[in-house]
């Protein structure tokens, strides 16, 4: 076997990809031969240079950050956390909270809560059924005129 | 300690397949480093290590209900999307080191490393010295391999995997990554001739 085939075998012995039978081989070429020597010995600086680097570490939040990047950027990951069905209720009940904050923030009735002794602010009124909206609006005109 | 500690790879992606939350995030602990280095190994730069990582995860998760443990181990699967996200990078990088920074960066690299002045410390810090230098001149050097000799060299020698899990990923038979991994030796060699 030539000078070349058994320095073309140091690099798969080194990595523990060699036959067993070709070792003993290599190992008697290596101990006569100072290019490939050469050659192993550097490669086992470079293989523990590599191996030290096998301990690097991220900075400790990037999983995190990758978490949070990776999950928020899923489709159908919050669907799948909140189901479509839920969704529908969850809005509609969410409409009804800002209709009411929208109502209590309004002048009148926080007049009527914060005079609740007068009543000026609310007109509290009863409908029959034979009288029509009109009606209803033009006798309140005439209630707070006075006319 | 999540229940999940225990569990292997493949049963806790059949998990976040049904879209266990804790299942996904047991998957991020477990890869995070591994994908994080051998992003920093092919790239030389943290920041592009970080985004291969989010990058490589968001794949991941896109594409979970697709893994099976049938066809492969979910290492070799998440390996395979990390080495597509890396040459994805890597084209980017190289088209922005191409309009932006000059052929010379490696260069410059080495010449850093070689202003280390010995002075006159004790043996154990010397010993540290001369380990930071080779350190500093094999970051240098990995950079300069060609990217397939790179990635299948960190993937052994660095992560310490077998030629058949690298042929996997990189689809490659066992015979092109022997070659890759010798050719990659070779030119380490010849780069760090003076250091070692």
């Amino acid at each position: 076997m030539s000078c070349h085939a058994f320095h073309r075998k140091i690099s798969p012995w080194l990595d523990g990809e060699l036959d067993d039978t070709e070792i003993q081989g290599l190992k008697d070429h290596l101990s006569v031969c100072p290019d490939c020597q050469r050659f192993y010995q550097v490669s086992l600086t470079v293989n523990a240079g590599m191996r030290s680097r096998a301990h690097i570490l991220p900075a400790a939040a990037l999983a995190e950050k990758v978490e949070d990047f990776a999950l928020g950027k899923t489709p159908g990951w919050f669907a799948r956390g909140f189901p479509i069905w839920l969704q529908v209720p969850v809005a509609a009940m969410l409409l009804i909270v800002s209709i009411g904050i929208g109502s209590l923030s309004g002048s009148r009735l926080s007049a009527a809560l914060m005079n609740p002794g007068t009543d000026d602010s609310l007109v509290f009124v009863s409908v029959k059924d034979d009288v029509s909206i009109e009606d209803l609006m033009s006798g309140l005109d005439t209630e707070g005129t006075g006319q | 300690m999540s229940y999940l500690e225990t569990w292997t790879d493949e049963d806790i992606a059949l998990k976040a397949q049904e879209g266990n939350g804790s299942a996904y995030r047991e998957l991020v602990r477990r890869y995070t480093p591994m994908v994080y280095r051998i992003g920093l190994s092919l790239t030389g730069s943290r920041l592009e290590a970080e985004e291969i990582a989010q990058e490589t995860f968001l794949k991941v998760f896109k594409n979970i209900s697709v893994f099976s443990p049938a066809r492969g181990n979910f290492k070799t699967w998440l390996l395979k999307i990390a080495r597509s996200q890396s040459v994805d990078t890597f084209r980017m990088l190289k088209r922005r080191w191409s309009r932006f920074v000059s052929e010379d960066t490696f260069e410059d690299a080495e010449a850093n490393h070689n202003r280390y002045e010995r002075g006159s410390y004790g043996s154990d810090a010397e010993a540290l010295l001369m380990s930071r230098q080779l350190g500093a001149a094999l970051d240098a050097a990995l950079l300069k391999l060609p990217k397939d000799q790179r990635l299948a060299f960190v993937l052994k020698a660095q992560e310490g995997m077998s030629y058949n899990e690298i042929g996997e990923i990189m689809n490659a038979s066992h015979a092109s990554v022997d070659s890759l991994i010798y050719r990659a030796r070779k030119k380490l060699q010849s780069l760090l001739e003076d250091e070692i």
